[in-house]
């Protein structure tokens, strides 16, 4: 019974050990690594500046009766200036300066560098910036929903990148190294090597299927060892 | 050496078993979960806030007194208008908020209150339902523990014991959460090892048993290489047979044998009938298995081990570590001997 089931474990383990090698090594890697560090927070400096509520000439008020469709409005600031951000009747995003109520044009490179030097944690210089404004030269870490956006990259070796919103001047996403590894990572351990974002694919139930089957095998072993180590019979 | 590393892989799968196996279950349930149903939204739909038209003019936020703020939003509540002024806040929604919220009508300080939180959760939920009962929790909350801020806790007469949960700062539904949730909450929890309700993956408990795991599975292949290399993990579809001549010494009686090659002796002599003393089936550990060969055989790991030197210089070595095709001649003293099945 036993010599059966070594037997069994021993080549179960030999078609799907490695896989239980992967599923150890990007499952440590994703539970040591801090999910906040890996989102990249500590990359960006949170604005610590309030708004200067008392330049904002331009009322809400009078943002309803120009823009009567406008929903989501928010006041925030962008460059530590009062700005007004919301979605037009016509699904546009739009962006207003607080204090005269002119409508402010999409951000162009000059600014989307210039937030992203404010905004970023360290001192390292900027190694490229690109616009990307449609599907074709979308990057798969980017969602798709936040085109347009400038995309600048740092000069560091873990290529540290922002996206900026060229309609809101924020940084909708960040990636660097240890994200982009920790996707694969994840790829990896859900078994999913064509996108990346299905934990239902037949493979993974295949050798999960099998794995269960070959761990309870080897808990038997380890039962017998460990517990009754000085039973003979056990052939 | 090796011998560690068979005993690393004993007393790491003693510790980690147990939860390798709740890994193991717990991933199938994600593979074949309904993920709609488990996200607890099957009954969820969206709550339309905003109003067409405003009913006064909003009060400018210049003549509002108010602490310093990093954004203010326009938030209408069930056709309502009010500044959600953001004093402080993390990355994510779900991270502690200082929150103030102004009448935009009347500049009066307000709140969601249980009317409107009541209103508020049963517009979410598609078909009728009765409410039982709705408090404010203040963080940690039990089934979302990530939370940092107070939320309304409304709960529903509904089947599946649906729990609507609201923001108090904004209104807004964070979750409902009913059976379906419950359970896939548990499997994540059981998946994450978050027994001590951190709500993630990043604690002590689950990063040792990570370690442990990596270094079970390594073991494990390391193992494996270990057997492929003693010509015990042949892929080779056909086999030859090697003739053996067994002598049995507690029956005083002599086979002749064919076993297969590319399998242990131990597994070639079960096969034909003759089972060997053992424990461990067959792993190298249990020292039991042993048959007294030609002195020159060659010693392994496991042999030196398990048997004593005047054993190994008598000829003995162990059964399930060495190939049929190493011996030609044996003396075993076996535990059973059933009529061995290919005579020649
Ligand atoms: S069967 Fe246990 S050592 Fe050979």
């Amino acid at each position: 019974m036993i010599r059966t089931i070594r037997k069994y474990h021993k080549w179960l383990m030999a078609f799907i050990g490695v896989q239980f090698l992967i599923w150890s090594i990007t499952g440590l890697y994703m539970v040591t690594m801090d999910i906040h560090y890996i989102h990249g927070e500590s990359l960006q400096r949170q604005n610590q500046h309030p708004i200067a509520v008392n330049q904002v000439n331009y009322s809400l008020s009078d943002l309803h009766s120009e823009y009567p469709g406008a929903h989501q409005v928010t006041l925030t600031q962008l460059m530590a200036e009062p700005v007004y951000h919301f979605i037009d009747k016509d699904h546009t995003q739009r962006l207003i300066d607080a204090k005269t109520g002119q409508l402010l044009p999409l951000i162009d490179k000059l600014q989307a560098l210039k937030i992203a030097k404010h905004q970023y944690t360290s001192g390292d210089a900027i190694a490229s910036v690109q616009l990307i404004d449609n599907q074709s030269q979308l990057p798969s870490e980017l969602a798709s929903r936040h085109l347009p956006v400038w995309q600048v990259v740092f000069d560091n070796v873990w290529a540290p990148t922002f996206y900026i919103s060229q309609n809101s001047g924020d940084i909708v996403t960040k990636r660097h190294f240890f994200w982009r590894l920790f996707d694969w990572m994840w790829r990896f351990h859900i078994m999913d090597y064509d996108d990346g974002e299905n934990v239902a694919n037949w493979f993974l139930l295949l050798i999960a299927l099998l794995g269960t089957l070959a761990a309870l095998f080897g808990a038997t072993l380890t039962y017998q060892r460990v517990f009754k180590p000085n039973s003979q019979g056990a052939n | 050496m090796f011998k560690l590393n068979k005993s690393l892989h004993k007393w790491l799968s003693l510790l980690v078993g147990l939860q390798l196996i709740i890994w193991l279950a717990t991933g199938l349930y994600f593979n074949l979960m309904d993920h709609k149903k488990g996200s607890g939204n099957a009954n969820l739909r969206p709550v339309a806030h905003t109003a067409g038209n405003l009913n006064a003019p909003l009060l400018p936020l210049k003549s509002l007194e108010f602490a310093p703020a990093k954004q203010v939003k326009l938030l209408w509540v069930l056709g309502h208008p009010y500044y959600q002024i953001t004093h402080q806040s993390g990355i994510h929604s779900y991270q502690a908020k200082q929150v103030t919220l102004l009448d935009a009508y009347t500049g009066q300080k307000a709140t969601i209150n249980e009317t409107l939180a009541r209103t508020i959760a049963l517009k979410s939920f598609k078909g009728s339902v009765n409410i039982i009962s709705a408090n404010l929790l203040q963080p940690p909350i039990a089934e979302l523990p990530k939370h940092e801020n107070p939320l309304w806790q409304v709960k529903l007469s509904d089947t599946e014991n649906t729990n609507v949960y609201i923001d108090s700062n904004s209104g807004r539904v964070i979750a409902h959460i009913n059976d379906d949730r419950r359970l896939r909450d548990l499997m994540f929890t059981l998946h994450f090892m978050d027994y001590f309700g951190t709500g993630g993956f990043n604690h002590w408990l689950i990063i040792l048993f990570a370690i442990a795991t990596l270094l079970l599975s390594m073991t494990g292949v390391t193992w494996l290489i270990e057997r492929f290399k003693a010509g015990q993990l042949s892929f080779a579809f056909k086999s030859n047979k090697q003739r053996i001549k067994v002598i049995e010494l507690a029956q005083q009686q002599t086979h002749e044998l064919e076993l297969k090659t590319g399998i242990s002796l131990f597994d070639g002599l079960a096969a034909a009938g003759i089972a060997l003393p053992s424990n461990c089936g067959g792993g190298g550990t249990c020292g039991l298995c042993k048959v007294r060969c030609n002195e020159n055989t060659q010693m392994t790991d496991a042999d030196k081990a398990n048997l004593s030197n005047s054993k190994l210089e008598q000829g003995y070595r162990l059964a399930c570590q060495h190939n049929t095709a190493e011996v030609t001649e044996i003396e075993v003293r076996s535990r059973t001997f059933n009529k061995p099945k290919n005579k020649p």
